[in-house]
């Protein structure tokens, strides 16, 4: 480490990343009247995900009224399903009125966190400052490092090139003929904004997604009024948005007559949207539903049906200057081209960085495939909580959702610490063992198992379900928020004492 | 397409009537299996079509398709009365397993089946849910009834079936969704199986005097926004029930279509626990959406 490093900082707990799930762990820990605390952030400002994505059309495909956190409901949601200024707005809100500004540090891109048995601390760098934390808890997200196409000649594109979470704003779309590489969650997002101002748009798509309507529409004045006089009205909404989704999930479990009705919802949204068979033949996955992330959207195929809109589904064989080239030899000429070519999935990006007793690191720890006891705490790594790691991925449900049980775990296991004085806590193997039986037994029958598609859900190195939390949402609370101490070791001694 | 993998369907016959049921699912432990019985125009298809596969992944479970043929008269156009129907809940239940217990799930008309069943024969009964049931018809549910036989009587498909959409749906299911498709859901309707002769029997519905037999723990479910068969019909049933815990949904009458998922969750809870923790509770609430609101750990 170099000398422009400053005066190290000890405090109690250190956590990475103010997107939904480290705001959520840090309001918690504020509200039980924690202050030895510090929030890394790597960015400029709070919000993970709604931060960084902030394309034309961005916005969340679960109701604003569930997709926020249970102990901070917001009568003033725009709309049923609200856009990323709204929810990136929802996040500074919070971390400002739960008093978390004094505790982030930002522009703190976390280099390295490791273990230091004898201190029984947490050391992390970043470029210029050093903490000490007797825990940390890294809440740095799963989709928060954009992946990029592998295609022959992209550096070299000689239009605008950006991925679709790191949008420029520099670039005017305005009568440019523009390409979007994609068609998943953002992608469908991003098309319908991008037509109505692009001369021509090209949409380059390998798998088809599957896609039901997403019944948007404005709260009143007058909802919203009810909903900030009377918050039982909003707490019954939540509810009542949580229990339709876990409807969907029965969907997913492979039960042929559910599937089947899944199916047929989302023909009839392609039926009624898309007239021309060619273009709805192109538009109609070959896997089962579910398999790869459901999307909600009902203005993307409207989108597709412009006069200066066109779907390619042949590959992409090269970029050659100004123009993609497709496999059959067209060359089509580009001003612009957005990647919407979603996110580094299998390895959660941090555990690269971050090394736990003798030295090794999370990546080679998952190396097999990554997995946490309760999803939450990783043996050989003590004093150390991860929230959206493995098996805590919802296709069907709120992230926040999960992230809030995953909160309740770390925060019972702090205060079993506290209460006994503990310098160390790491969770047993035993533990491990059991609870990754247990989601393997659940994955193997599920249809990201068996429908016949390649998702980022699955470790393609090993074959594992390790994204998604495989059965109800309501069951990941009933059973990650839980704490038992016999499932962790734990040591009093008074090496921790910095 | 069935109702989920591996069910098997069977048929025992009771007097001139023969029932259907479908017998799936497993459980992990020796729990009881969960018996489902359907509500008026219903089969155990349309009723529990997502409420059988999600509790038969994590249960045993037989589902109940009960005959509108009268079961005790040699004449099987006869009234159907809630005794007959429980006698063949009865004789599925002889026939699946001798000497079991059954965790039974009666939803609005299948609820009276399922008292008088626990009434009547409670050794065969472990635990009971009632979903949208009443004891008692009142005048607010003849007048209900009343218009419906007229409506029925009248040939106007359509009439009737906005009339069951206002009694069965809540609000709010029906405002997430297009006119459209409202009006689509309207021209679908047709009158269930058994109707007529089931809605005749809820005209003059009574197992009021039932309640006090009921000796196995049970769960009322009311549903908040019941316009058919309003929640106040459920607290009765939970007053006039020794060891009932009530739980709310807010939905309408039809919470197994409204809402399935609570519905399973509920069910599912209930019947895995031993009962000793629950039989103290009188209000059964839910957990789930609680979280980190007021948390304390």
């Amino acid at each position: 480490m170099n000398n422009k490093i400053k005066d190290p900082t000890v405090v109690d707990v250190v956590i990475i990343g103010t997107g939904f799930s480290g705001i959520g762990m840090a309001s918690q820990l504020r509200r039980q009247g924690a202050s030895s605390m510090i929030i890394l952030e790597r960015a400029e400002d709070v919000g993970g995900t709604w931060r960084d994505n902030r394309y034309p059309g961005a916005a969340c495909d679960q109701p604003s009224h569930l997709y926020s956190f249970s102990f901070r409901l917001n009568p003033d949601w725009p709309s049923v399903f609200s856009s990323q200024p709204a929810i990136h707005d929802y996040l500074r809100t919070v971390a400002s009125e739960e008093g978390l500004l004094p505790y982030i540090r930002f522009n703190q891109d976390v280099i390295e966190a490791r273990w230091d048995a004898d201190l029984a601390h947490w050391v992390v760098y970043s470029k210029d400052s050093i903490y000490y934390g007797r825990v940390l808890v890294s809440a740095s997200g799963l989709l928060s490092d954009p992946k990029l196409p592998d295609i022959k000649g992209l550096a070299d594109f000689t239009g605008a090139l950006f991925h679709s979470a790191r949008w420029n704003d520099e670039v005017s779309l305005e009568g440019k003929r523009v390409g979007v590489i994609g068609t998943g969650a953002s992608a469908v997002q991003i098309v319908p904004e991008v037509a109505k101002v692009a001369r021509h748009l090209t949409v380059f798509q390998r798998t088809a997604s599957w896609i039901v309507p997403r019944p948007d529409r404005d709260f009143t004045d007058a909802e919203k009024g009810m909903f900030r006089k009377m918050p039982e009205t909003m707490q019954e909404l939540r509810t009542s948005i949580f229990w339709e989704n876990e409807e969907r999930y029965a969907q997913r479990a492979a039960v042929p007559s559910l599937l089947a009705k899944a199916t047929t919802i989302a023909l009839k949204h392609l039926e009624d949207q898309i007239s021309d068979p060619e273009l709805r033949n192109k538009l109609t996955p070959d896997y089962e539903i579910g398999c790869k992330r459901i999307l909600k959207s009902s203005d993307f195929y409207p989108a597709l049906c412009r006069p200066n809109v066109n779907l390619v589904t042949v590959g992409i064989d090269q970029i050659e200057s100004s123009a993609l080239v497709t496999v059959d030899g067209v060359r089509h000429e580009l001003d612009a081209l957005v990647l919407s070519t979603g996110f580094e999935a299998t390895e959660l990006p941090i555990s690269r960085r971050i090394f736990g007793k003798d030295g090794l690191s999370l990546a080679k720890r998952w190396e097999n495939g990554a997995e946490g006891f309760a999803t939450t705490s990783v043996s050989g790594f003590p004093n150390f909580f991860v929230l959206g790691g493995p098996n805590t991925g919802i296709g069907h449900n709120s992230q926040v959702y999960m992230f809030e049980a995953q909160i309740q775990h770390v925060l019972k296991a702090l205060q079993h610490m506290d209460d006994g004085g503990s310098s160390m806590i790491e969770v047993r193997t035993a533990s491990e063992d059991r609870f990754r039986s247990s989601l393997e037994r659940r994955a193997s029958g599920t249809v990201w198992m068996t429908g016949g598609c390649t998702a980022w859900y699955v470790d393609p190195r090993n074959g594992r379900l390790t994204t998604l939390w495989p059965d109800y949402s309501h069951l990941f609370q009933d059973e990650v928020a839980p704490f038992d101490p016999a499932d962790y070791v734990f040591e009093v001694s008074q090496a921790g004492a910095l | 397409m069935s109702i989920y993998p591996g069910v098997r369907v069977d048929s025992i016959s009771v007097g001139g009537a023969t029932v259907h049921y479908y017998d799936g699912g497993e459980s992990e432990s020796e729990r009881p299996p969960v018996v489902l019985i359907h509500g008026t125009g219903g089969k155990i298809g349309t009723h529990f079509f997502t409420v059988y596969p999600m509790l038969a992944s994590r249960h045993r479970v037989i589902g109940i398709d009960l005959s509108d043929a009268n079961c005790d008269s040699e004449d099987p156009t006869a009234p159907l009365t809630v005794a007959g129907l429980a006698r063949q809940v009865v004789a599925v239940l002889n026939q699946v397993g001798e000497h079991r217990r059954f965790a039974l799930v009666g939803y609005s008309l299948g609820a009276a089946v399922a008292i008088e069943v626990a009434a009547q024969y409670p050794k065969l009964v472990e635990s009971l849910v009632l979903l949208n049931g009443w004891a008692k018809t009142d005048n607010a549910l003849r007048l209900r009834l009343s218009l419906w036989h007229k409506l029925r009587n009248s040939q106007e498909l359509g009439a009737l079936a906005e009339f069951m959409m206002l009694n069965i749906y809540s609000r709010a299911y029906l405002n997430v969704r297009k006119f459209d498709e409202i009006l689509q859901l309207r021209d679908a309707y047709a009158v269930g199986p058994g109707s007529d002769r089931q809605m005749a029997l809820n005209l003059a519905l009574d197992v009021s005097d039932r309640l006090p037999l009921v000796k196995a723990r049970t769960l009322v479910v009311a549903s908040k926004y019941d316009q058919l068969v309003p929640d106040a019909h459920s607290f009765e049933l939970f007053g006039g029930i020794a060891k009932a815990s009530l739980a709310d949904i807010a939905c309408g009458h039809a919470s197994v279509t409204e809402r399935p998922a609570e519905v399973f969750r509920l069910i599912d809870r209930y019947v895995r626990d031993s009962g000793e923790s629950l039989d103290k509770l009188s209000r059964f609430e839910d957990p789930s959406l609680k979280q980190l609101n007021a948390f304390v750990s």
